[in-house]
């Protein structure tokens, strides 16, 4: 058995899948298998891989698109490592990553998850500086325990650099597969789940290579449905934080809510609590996220009851914020029409040749 | 004392103009077998000492010192209420002297029937006839069964009118009461548990006179507050449909898509099944609706196995669907400060041609 699988869902990635398992084969650490599941690429990103003849590597081709989350479950369902490295068929590795990693792994058994930093290359594998891109603060994060971290992505909805990461496969087991409902924070929804049982650590060192594509090419780019995918995938990913088991793991997570609010003492109340800070955050997502919480909250009369007595918060209270968070941007919408309307009527107006002339006899004595 | 057979329920806020026209209203009934229960919910201005003032043997009045939710006063009267039938009532509303009467003997002789409405004359605050007003139509429908009740109710939102409601305790009780979560639509949430259970019957008479306030003073009033929160509401309110018990009754609600989709045939997909209905209606909040059902849905695997084989809908598909409804308008929103910026130039070249022009060169 091998003491690493290395997993990489492909797709349409022919020009650089090879660069990337290329990476992997040099490594100077040779225990391992790459187990690569094809999501149905419509290049040649297959033959590509087909032109290895390495015995460890187990290709997997999806006769249908079905999404990353789904590859990266086949990959790791045929995984037979101890440990499980991340890798995507565009981006990857300096030669010592897995050494690095695996001593790390093996040195630290309270670690559940070991990360690196990473160097941003463009298409033609040229560096681009940390400076160049804003990808390129992630390596300035630093390590800090999983109730620090889970403090981060709440507030930040912002992960590390993925294909940097090295996860013991029994932590793999335990926190879930990729959630195939997500296509956009896939791997921050993993993120979370990590952390809210696992330490996690980053190696300040940059043993990946992470490849940037120029317009729209990044599975992550900000293209008008990938930004509204993410929104959405953000307000139920928050839901991993409803799995807070207790106050004093709430407090760990979240010093500064006991500063503010001194209520904060039964283990039933969790959601309230999460939801509460939820509404503080200036997402959109956080704040539907906070409001679908709390309605399904109030439906339960005992926990409604137990809100208005320790927390002060009644129906009252949540029919405030109901009016109060406009998710739909509905109030926005309307001020712009409005604005719109407004510039509409004035240039039909300006466009009249005379009320031009008047407008600048105008302009001429008032200067 | 005997048990009243009715028991009429008004929760009373800052209607001192009104609320003695209201109370006189059901005083006058030509049926009176009934308790009349008000609460004063807090009023700021003298609607708890006017209704101190009315001296009737059959009237209970409380009083909530804080003003609270609507539907917290509503449950706050409903418990205390010993009728066999509720009457919902409100204190700037009028209700004609043979309402209860009509109304009562309908339940008496429809024992199918769980409540009876009527439809609504509006009045202004004077009490003149208005014939023109939005709320004029949408009170005043024909009466159907409780699926064709549900149907309408899922594409269109309520209909019914609140004062004109007439509805068994026994049914109530079943259904809980009102949602006091819900502030805007409490009475819409009550009406779909209602259909869900019993048929209602609504009548083509006008017997409740329905107060149309002119300063934006009705509780469901235009401000951009109760728009917001109605929105969110709908979208909480339309998950009572996800309580259909099975195929049979999904199909009566929904007639149109057994016809559209032939896959309809599994009582654990209904979840499914409404969402994929909800889809199809033009609104927002049933679009995220759809989204967080389908979301809840995918993440049971014995769902999602049987979704592939029964509906071919699977993981990618939902991601589409993730990817094209933008409940947030964020794009829409993109797509407007666009128009903003191209209409402001415009209007800077149109007003300040030379000064414009200048500028637009200088950074070029």
């Amino acid at each position: 058995m091998p003491k690493v699988s290395i997993i990489i869902p492909s797709y349409n990635h022919e020009k650089y899948v090879g660069y990337a398992l290329k990476s992997v084969l040099s490594q100077t650490f040779q225990d391992f298998e790459i187990i690569i599941t094809d999501d149905h690429s419509s290049d040649k990103t297959v033959e590509e891989i087909k032109k290895f003849k390495d015995k460890r590597i187990k290709l997997f081709a999806s006769n249908k698109n079905r999404g990353v989350c789904v590859a990266i479950n086949n990959c790791l369902a045929q995984a037979k490592g101890k440990y499980i490295a991340h890798l995507n068929s565009d981006d990857a590795f300096f030669p010592e990553k897995l050494e690095r990693q695996v001593a790390h792994l093996d040195e630290h058994p309270e670690i559940g998850a070991v990360f690196s930093q990473a160097q941003m290359i463009d298409e033609e594998g040229s560096n681009i500086p940390d400076t160049g891109h804003f990808h390129g603060k992630m390596n300035s994060l630093e390590n800090r325990n999983r109730f620090e971290w889970l403090n981060y992505f709440f507030y930040n909805s912002r992960w590390l650099w993925h294909p940097s990461m090295m996860m013991r496969k029994e932590v793999y087991y335990d926190i879930g597969h990729h959630n195939p409902c997500l296509a956009q924070v896939q791997d921050f929804d993993i993120g979370i789940k990590l952390s809210l049982k696992y330490e996690l650590h980053i190696i300040q060192e940059k043993l990946t290579k992470f490849r940037i594509r120029a317009g729209e090419m990044n599975a992550s780019a900000a293209t008008p449905k990938a930004v509204v995918r993410s929104m959405f995938e953000f307000s139920h990913v928050l839901k991993n934080y409803l799995k807070i088991k207790n106050v004093e793991e709430f407090l760990k997570i979240f010093p500064d809510a006991d500063k503010k609010h001194h209520d904060i003492t039964d283990d039933e109340l969790i959601h309230f609590y999460v939801a509460r800070e939820a509404f503080e955050v200036k997402h959109v997502f956080h704040q539907k996220f906070a409001l679908d919480v709390s309605y399904d909250l109030l439906q339960n009369k005992k926990i409604a009851k137990k809100l208005s007595e320790k927390s002060n918060f009644d129906y009252s209270d949540f029919s405030r914020l109901t009016g109060k968070y406009d998710i739909y941007h509905i109030g926005h919408i309307a001020y712009q029409e409005e604005l719109i309307d407004k510039l509409d009527h004035a240039n039909k107006k300006l466009s009249q040749p005379l009320y031009r002339v008047m407008s600048f006899i105008k302009d001429a004595f008032t200067k | 004392m005997d048990i009243p057979k009715v028991s009429v329920i008004i929760s009373a806020f800052n209607h001192e103009k009104y609320v003695a026209e209201s109370i006189k209203s059901i005083i006058n009934q030509t049926f009176d077998n009934f308790e009349l229960i008000v609460v004063d919910n807090g009023s700021s201005d003298s609607t708890y000492k006017i209704l101190k003032g009315i001296k009737d043997p059959r009237i209970r009045i409380f009083r909530i010192k804080k003003n609270v939710g609507f539907s917290h006063a509503l449950n706050y009267v409903l418990k205390r209420t010993k009728g066999e039938y509720i009457s919902l009532f409100s204190s700037d509303d009028i209700s004609l002297p043979n309402k209860l009467a009509k109304q009562v003997k309908h339940l008496d002789n429809h024992l199918d029937v769980g409540a009876v409405f009527s439809q609504a004359q509006m009045i202004d605050e004077q009490g003149n006839t208005i014939s023109k007003h939005y709320y004029y139509d949408v009170f005043n429908k024909t009466n159907r069964n409780r699926f064709q009740w549900l149907n309408y109710f899922f594409h269109n939102g309520n209909c019914l009118c609140f004062p004109s409601a007439l509805i068994r305790k026994s049914l109530y009780k079943e259904i809980q009461f009102e949602n006091e979560s819900l502030t805007q639509l409490h009475d819409f949430d009550a009406w779909i548990r209602t259909c869900l259970k019993q048929n209602i019957y609504v009548s083509s008479e006008k017997l409740v006179k329905f107060r149309i306030r002119s300063d934006n003073m009705n509780a469901g009033a235009d401000t951009i507050e109760n728009k917001i929160r109605s929105i969110f509401e709908f979208g909480q309110v339309l998950k009572q449909y996800l309580k259909i018990k099975n195929i049979e009754e999904f199909t009566k609600i929904f007639p149109q898509s057994q016809k559209k989709y032939k896959d309809i045939n599994d009582d654990e997909l209904i979840p499914f099944y409404v969402a994929r209905q909800a889809l199809e209606v033009e609104h927002v909040f049933h679009h995220k609706f759809t989204l967080d059902v389908l979301y809840d849905l995918l993440q049971n695997k014995k769902i999602v196995s049987k979704l592939n084989k029964q509906c071919n809908f699977d993981y990618t598909d939902f991601i589409k669907l993730t990817g094209q409804y933008d409940v947030y308008h964020v794009n829409h929103i993109a797509h407007q400060d666009e128009l903003i910026k191209k209409l402001k130039l415009q209007y800077d070249c149109l007003r300040h041609p030379f000064k414009t022009l200048k500028k637009q060169y200088a950074k070029s």
